[in-house]
């Protein structure tokens, strides 16, 4: 066989290199990604086993809140009737402190994991003792009640507050019964 | 290990000849051997010697006045320059010098070689070249004379050290050739390159027809066949196409090296970059497993974790918002403020209000940031507003951990 000219050879040198050069870019691509993605992986597993960690060195806390919950058990829900029992009974507590109400309006329930979150919002007028007196009575703990947001405005010089609440009820979900 | 002997290709006499020298570890004094004709013993290239013929070489002895190495230097590259001896490209790799220091002098002997090795060993590989004067012994402070081919060929020595060479390249009667020495030998004398007239004369058998008597008085003549001797050969010198053979093995020896060094690295950082990428599995899999060892030990209170995110904020008090206006009025001064609106949502609690004065603001906020429950909620307070009657209008914010 007729030995390469140098020209030749040079061609085929540079051509090798071009070929190596491109599989490096996919190499460093591939191993860039890999890398990427494990160490991403790594980071997340660490976050997740810090959590784990903490809620081991949390145990007994945790124990006495699921004593708690085994001790005030959440109501079921059972549909739109017992949503509108809770906003009744927020009603009913409203009406007993002499409180006002102006405007209502019961929100789209949440649902997670086995728990629904009946939520009604409302505006109420009345003086700043009235307003305390009604938030003491009605979140104690063991009710399930949550303030997911209290806005008090003063409405006048004197002790007259206009609020604005919306508070949630936790259920444990139920299964609703449906018509045939 | 034990050196194989070297051979010596020389034009002596009419042809060339291939001599073998003792190598080591044999017989000291024992004599080179004249093997024959060169064509019909060229030994391997690893050991033979070419020695080229002395009308292919040109001597010349040039005195310095220093014995400093660098002054030497300088001095013999500007007299080959000036007497036009310098190679072509300015380069002195045709120019090799041997040096005699005497009286704070130094006499440098240089021989100027072709470029190329000569006929028909041009492009022939040899491992050592020299120029045929530097590998036969002269005799001390004497001259020799031989036949190369039709060159008649006189070497000077100043002791035992060749010191110039010359070369009758035609038919010479000898009372020519007598008359030619005698003025190479004036000559030198003159110049001081030799010290005194020759004392001894050292004749090739071939020549025994030349008659020098009534010349150099005193002077014994000796007969000698001129067998090789590497005592003054230093094979300084190579051919250019030996030398650009050795420049590009050497270029493709560095090539190689720096390809390899760099293989290697890439070779290192592959390695690492695997090794990397194999901890990073490693590590994955170690904390999979652990969290599965911890997912086993917490299984039991799990759906409690799940569900107290929602039922955390209505049975932990220290969030309902009652329990955050308490903390924040008892903060409040005995009077000078008064609080207009109190926000909680989503987590951020809000409180607007006025004070009789911006100092009194701060003094609030300083309070509240120092109540140790309500430290874990980071407030903030922008500079309050200054209002016409010189009271502030202030807004706080924080938010639930």
């Amino acid at each position: 066989m007729r030995k390469p000219t140098a020209s030749e050879r040079r061609l085929v040198a540079i051509f090798v290199g071009l070929i190596f050069l491109l599989l490096n870019f996919f190499v460093i691509r591939w191993y860039s990604a890999g890398r990427q993605q494990l160490s991403a992986q790594v980071t997340a597993l660490e976050q997740t086993a810090a959590e784990y960690r903490a809620l081991l060195t949390e145990r007994p806390q945790w124990e006495a809140r699921q004593q708690w919950v085994q001790a005030h058990p959440l109501e079921t829900h059972q549909g739109r009737e017992a949503e509108s029992r809770f906003a009744e009974e927020i009603q009913t507590t409203l009406t007993q402190n002499g409180l006002d109400i102006d405007a209502q309006q019961l929100k789209d329930s949440a649902l997670d994991g086995g728990l629904v979150q009946a939520q009604l919002e409302f505006s109420v007028k009345g003086r700043l003792e009235q307003v305390i007196r009604w938030l003491c009575q009605i979140q104690q703990p063991g009710n399930h009640l949550v303030v997911q947001s209290l806005t008090l405005r003063r409405i006048d010089d004197g002790d007259t507050m206009n609020a604005r609440i919306r508070i949630g009820k936790i259920f444990r979900a139920g299964k609703v019964a449906q018509t045939p | 290990m034990k050196q194989s002997p070297a051979s010596v290709l020389i034009r002596l006499r009419e042809e060339w000849e291939a001599w073998k020298l003792p190598g080591e570890g044999e017989v000291l004094g024992q004599p080179p051997r004249l093997l024959g004709a060169a064509a019909d013993h060229l030994s391997s290239a690893k050991n033979r010697i070419l020695a080229l013929p002395a009308r292919l070489v040109m001597a010349a002895p040039i005195w310095v006045n220093s014995t400093d190495p660098e002054v030497v230097q300088t001095s013999i590259a500007l007299e080959l320059e000036v007497r036009g001896w310098l190679p072509r490209k300015k380069t002195t790799d045709a120019v090799c010098s041997r040096k005699i220091e005497a009286g704070g002098k130094t006499l440098v002997v240089a021989a100027i070689f072709p470029a190329e090795a000569p006929a028909p060993y041009s492009g022939t590989d040899f491992a050592r070249y020299e120029a045929s004067p530097f590998l036969v012994e002269p005799g001390e402070n004497g001259v020799a004379l031989w036949r190369e081919g039709d060159d008649l060929v006189a070497v000077f020595s100043r002791g035992t050290a060749v010191v110039y060479w010359a070369t009758l390249d035609w038919p010479a009667s000898p009372a020519q050739i007598r008359i030619w020495l005698e003025m190479l030998s004036l000559q030198l004398i003159a110049t001081k390159i030799l010290e005194t007239a020759p004392r001894r004369i050292v004749l090739d058998p071939a020549l025994g027809d030349l008659d020098l008597t009534g010349h150099f008085p005193g002077a014994p003549r000796e007969n000698a066949s001129f067998p090789p001797t590497l005592k003054n050969a230093d094979f300084a010198w190579k051919p250019e196409t030996t030398r650009e053979i050795e420049r590009k093995a050497d270029s493709t020896r560095k090539t190689r090296q720096i390809a390899l060094a760099l293989a290697a690295v890439y070779l290192v950082f592959a390695l690492a970059a695997g090794l990397h990428l194999g901890w990073l599995a490693w590590k994955s899999r170690l904390l999979q497993n652990q969290i599965a060892a911890l997912e086993a030990a917490t299984s039991e209170f799990q759906p409690v974790v799940r569900e107290w995110r929602f039922i955390g904020p209505g049975a932990e008090s220290a969030n309902f918002p009652l329990e955050i206006l308490h903390h924040v009025v008892r903060n409040l001064p005995a009077s000078g403020i008064r609080l207009t609106i109190y926000d909680t949502t989503d987590g951020r609690v809000t409180i607007e209000g006025e004070a009789v004065s911006a100092t009194l603001a701060s003094q609030f906020f300083s309070a509240m940031t120092n109540d140790g429950d309500l430290q874990r909620m980071n407030w903030q307070m922008p500079t309050p507003a200054l209002l016409p009657n010189n009271a502030a209008r202030f807004q706080l914010t924080g938010a639930l951990p």
